[in-house]
């Protein structure tokens, strides 16, 4: 059942109303009840009054009728039909004399057997001659009921001889009158409805008769006391129910409101002290404190809340590293920036920093160094900005701000500013040997140019890589001649190309360059390199690379490659006894599902030794992972071979730290060789102490006759180059390369 | 023997339906009026005895039923009539207050007319008895020579008189007046009388003389002028008359018997030594 929602006065009302609305339904039913008793009791004596007034009549007739015959039987009476002489004295003396005669009777007269009376003159207007039959009857005469009794008279002991009649008058009202008191009927009232001359048997008088009843005055006393009793409690209830309800209102129905127009006050944030609560109740009080304790926790809690919001915030919207705004924050004060200045001649800037060689330093130095690098390089940049200019980091070592009302000249200056904080820098301080620098990529627009100025960051990229080029004194301001350049980096043709080939596999080719023995001059094995059919031209890892580390798609791409290259096992194009060695990103070295696929190669490859050949940059994060999966390639059979040795920040810690079988120099320590005694000296030392250390060693990038004899007297045990063999696609011609002739099994 | 036995028991059965057996009798008497009385027959060889109750009583007075029924029981014939005073059929007797219109006379007359009842049912002596006043209308009966000769000896019971000389039970004012105004030849009108013990004794003047005439001496008169044997039987605690009443009598030649102890109304167990009296008379009596 659903309770209809009503205010505590409504539910009062309706409480009071049905309280007295079952009260005054009681009440009436009650009252109603109690008339009916009453009417009930009034018939009953009105019945009774009847059974009396009949009663009444009947012992009267009986009576009568006793008075009359025991007159006719008495001998005097017989005398007087015998000799009348002094009938008058016998009348007036000797008749009421007798003990059984009564005064109610008004007149007797004596009738001869042939009816006519004995008096010359007939009391109460009784007729000389009678024609009465003998009984009762009543009649009215002279104006009053009245009773007449006929006695027939006998003589004769047989009964047969009739001397005469006797007629009795009786005073029908004071016969009656004079009988006790009747409880019932109120006997001054008694009346009876006859007529002069017209008699009726005394038997039915009783039904002309009329009356009224005594009033029952214990009945109406009972009846006054209920209905006063009913009208009391009434009442009673009445001021009960309005008591209870100026209780409930004082009690519960106006602190409640009170205690609502409080909780309301606290909603629209106003101050109710002025509506201090104070209850009896203490449950009520109890609420409103409670409350009141609430709201002061609630604040507390809202305070509190507004506190870990904005170290939330701060934490959301700051590097957690060098405590400036991070890329959250930028992207939305780039967008806050935007709505608000677009379509304004508001000259914007946009500043895009980034470290140069950071990563080999930090490989170099480690990530504590680098991390502190980082904070430092944020607080000159911070500190070279304007006041209210806000510094975000991007991610990694790259940086940017955005110059609100700042001409490409201010944006030079503030450039400028920070390349001379970055170059006060003491590296020392932080156990930095070397200087670092700060290549900053500006752009600029006025903020009418709307999709301009939405084209900002990427333009300022654009610019800083610019800058990075030398010449640029690091900083470069983006003009449209940029635009060339970048389409290479930034092509959504090439970046469709790749996804295509890693998504189709059709474009996607491998390529596989010779590494040759030097020792045996055999090619021992072939490197594979991804290749991309686009159309008519053919994309190289120089362009297909930095789209699949910009995408982020290194394992998507290195799986495609494999699938191909188990293709190519599978199609026996490439010469058995000989090997193939994969290129393999460093965030693919560490993914499970690059390894599961991986030890699947073998099954295919029988014949052939497998390599896997992994840069060191690539090892610098997870390398305890990396190293794991490497020593379970290992033990599948695969070489390992770390790839570009030299290019970098290379720390010989590597070499002891990583399970390699295979160490790859990079091309420009290779052709270092060639360079002045120092240099070449190096080299030199470095393949002979790596190869003495039990390592295979490979020189990429031989690319003359003359170099391919140097890294042979370098010590190097194999070589690589399009000197010797050109990356090409299967099926591979017989193995004769540019100047040297090596064998192929 | 067995046959002398049925004789006896059916001897029994037709006497016992007629010994003891009240008769009730209506007689017109000669003045018209309807009278009652109460009748025994008399066994064979027995008299029959009138017994006149007294002074306004009916014939169911108890000296006199008693009497009647006692005598009836021995064989005796008894006829018990209720002098009518003008009353047709009258049961009840009379009060001294109503209104008394028959003189002596006409009470004596009615005596005479139940005689000659007793004549037409054959029998011609009868025994005449009567108690208190009644014996005053026997006595006037039997002095005269109409009927008296019917009666064959007189038992008075408890005999009076109206006894002027004590002004007990007479007024003589009242007589005198009434007396002077019947001699005067006044209208006979209605009057309250003192006689004998009533003392509103409501008549005519003519009734009052003709019953206060009845002095000691007029009844002694009259005692004299009956000529068959007389018996009176009084109680010796009849207080009614002067002591000297009953030696009076005797002295008027009547068998005086005394029944010791007894009232004037032989209450009580005097009633049986009256009987046995009365039977005592009746047995010896020729």
């Amino acid at each position: 059942m659903r309770v209809p929602r009503l205010t505590i006065h409504q539910y009062g009302v309706g409480f009071i109303v049905a309280v007295l609305s079952v009260f005054s339904i009681l009440g009436v039913f009650s009252y109603q009840r109690i008339i009916h008793f009453q009417d009930r009791i009034h018939n009953k004596q009105i019945e009774r009054g009847h059974y009396e007034i009949e009663q009444h009549i009947q012992n009267l007739i009986v009576e009568v009728g006793k008075i009359s015959q025991q007159i006719a039987e008495w001998d005097e009476t017989h005398q007087q039909l015998r000799n009348a002489g002094f009938y008058d004295y016998w009348r007036s003396t000797r008749l009421p004399a007798q003990a059984i005669y009564a005064d109610f009777v008004i007149a007797t007269e004596l009738y001869d057997h042939q009816r006519n009376a004995l008096s010359a003159l007939p009391g109460f207007g009784l007729p000389k001659r009678m024609d009465y039959r003998p009984g009762i009857f009543a009649l009215q005469m002279q104006g009053r009921p009245v009773l007449v009794s006929v006695q027939a008279i006998i003589l004769s002991a047989n009964k047969s001889e009739v001397g005469g009649y006797l007629v009795m008058v009786v005073d029908l009202m004071r016969a009656l009158l004079g009988k006790r008191m009747a409880p019932y009927v109120d006997m001054q009232s008694l009346s009876f409805s006859l007529q002069e001359g017209d008699p009726v048997p005394a038997v039915r008088l009783y039904e002309r008769a009329r009356f009224k009843l005594i009033r029952d005055e214990n009945l109406e006393r009972l009846v006054g006391a209920f209905m006063q009793s009913i009208m009391t409690v009434g009442a009673l209830l009445f001021m009960t129910s309005a008591v209870f309800f100026l209780f409930i209102h004082q009690l519960v129905t106006r602190p409640i409101r009170s205690l609502s127009n409080h909780i309301n006050n606290l909603r629209q944030g106003l101050s109710s002290s002025s509506n201090i609560l104070h209850t009896p109740v203490i449950e009520i009080q109890n609420i409103y404190e409670s409350l009141n304790n609430y709201r002061v926790e609630l604040t507390q809690a809202n305070l509190d809340l507004d506190d870990k919001n904005r170290e939330l915030w701060n934490l959301a919207h700051h590097d957690a590293l060098t405590r400036v705004y991070n890329r959250r924050a930028f992207d939305e004060d780039w967008r806050h920036i935007r709505e608000t200045v677009a379509g304004r001649r508001i000259e914007i800037s946009f500043l895009l920093f980034d470290c140069d060689r950071f990563k080999p330093l930090n490989d170099t130095y480690g990530h504590a160094i680098g991390d502190q690098v980082l904070v430092e390089v944020a607080s000159c940049l911070e500190g070279a900005l304007r006041a209210g200019d806000r510094l975000y980091r991007l991610g990694g070592d790259e940086f940017c701000t955005v110059l609100v009302e700042c001409t490409p000249d201010g944006a030079r200056v503030i450039a400028g500013r920070c390349l001379d904080k970055i170059a006060a820098l003491d590296m020392q301080a932080i156990g930095v040997n070397e200087a670092l620098g700060v290549s900053i990529g500006i752009s600029n627009t006025t903020a009418t140019d709307r999709d301009r100025l939405d084209e900002l960051p990427k333009l300022a990229d654009i610019a800083m890589y610019t800058a990075k080029r030398p010449g640029q004194n690091n900083v470069a301001l983006y003009d449209s001649d940029m635009l060339e350049d970048s389409l290479t980096l930034f092509s959504s043709h090439i970046t469709a190309v790749v996804f295509d080939a890693i998504a189709n596999k059709r474009s996607l080719q491998i390529h596989y360059q010779a590494v040759s023995n030097l020792d045996t001059g055999r090619v021992e094995y072939y490197e594979a390199l991804a290749r991309i059919q686009d159309e008519d031209t053919l994309l190289y890892p120089s362009k297909i690379l930095p789209v699949v580390e910009d995408r982020r798609i290194e394992l998507e791409f290195d799986l495609a490659v494999i699938a191909q290259i188990h293709r190519d096992l599978q199609s026996g194009a490439i010469p058995t006894g000989t090997g193939v060695a994969i290129n393999i990103s460093g965030v693919s070295l560490v993914n499970p599902t690059m390894m599961e696929h991986l030890m699947a190669l073998p099954q295919v490859a029988q014949g052939y030794q497998l390599s896997v050949e992994v840069t060191e940059t690539s090892l610098i994060t997870r390398l305890s992972q990396a190293t794991t999966h490497l020593k379970q390639l290992q033990r599948a059979g695969f070489h390992t071979c770390l790839d570009d040795f030299g290019s970098g920040y290379s720390s010989l810690r590597y070499l002891t730290d990583m399970p390699v079988d295979v160490v790859k120099f990079d091309m420009g320590l290779v052709q270092s060789l060639e360079a002045n005694a120092q240099s070449s000296g190096i080299v030199r030392a470095l393949a002979n102490m790596i190869r003495d250390a039990g390592y295979k060693t490979v020189a990429e990038g031989v690319e003359s006759e003359a170099l391919l004899n140097i890294v042979g007297d370098a010590g190097f045990s194999h070589a690589q180059g399009y000197y010797l063999h050109r990356p090409q696609a299967l099926p591979l011609a017989s193995g004769v390369t540019r100047g040297r002739l090596l064998s192929v099994p | 023997m067995r046959r002398f036995f049925a004789l006896v028991l059916l001897a029994l059965g037709l006497l016992l339906p007629v010994v003891g057996r009240a008769e009730p009798v209506e007689h017109r008497l000669s003045s018209g009026v309807m009278a009652l009385a109460e009748y025994y027959a008399a066994a064979p060889g027995r008299p029959t005895v009138l017994l006149l109750p007294p002074f306004l009583q009916t014939h169911r007075f108890p000296t006199v039923a008693n009497l009647a029924l006692t005598l009836s029981e021995s064989g005796y014939g008894v006829l018990v009539p209720t002098l009518s005073l003008g009353i047709d059929y009258r049961r009840q007797s009379l009060a001294c207050e109503a209104i008394h219109t028959r003189t002596f006379d006409e009470n004596s007359r009615e005596i005479s007319d139940w005689l000659g009842w007793l004549q037409l049912r054959g029998i011609e002596q009868v025994v005449g008895a009567g108690h208190s006043y009644g014996n005053l209308y026997l006595l006037f009966v039997a002095s005269q020579a109409k009927r008296g000769s019917m009666l064959s000896r007189l038992i008075l019971t408890s005999p009076v008189y109206i006894d002027t000389a004590s002004g007990v039970l007479i007024d003589d004012h009242q007589l005198s007046r009434a007396q002077a105004a019947e001699r005067a030849g006044e209208a006979d009108v209605l009057e309250r009388y003192v006689l004998s013990y009533c003392k509103n004794f409501t008549a005519t003047r003519s009734v009052y003389l003709s019953l206060a005439q009845w002095d000691r001496d007029h009844v002694l008169a009259l005692m004299r002028g009956v000529t068959v044997p007389m018996h009176a039987v009084i109680g010796s605690a009849d207080e009614y008359q002067e002591a000297v009443w009953p030696e009076i009598l005797q002295q008027a030649g009547v068998q005086l018997h005394m029944v010791e102890g007894a009232n004037h109304f032989f209450a009580d167990d005097s009633e049986f030594a009256l009987a046995d009296t009365v039977e005592a008379i009746l047995r010896a009596s020729p």
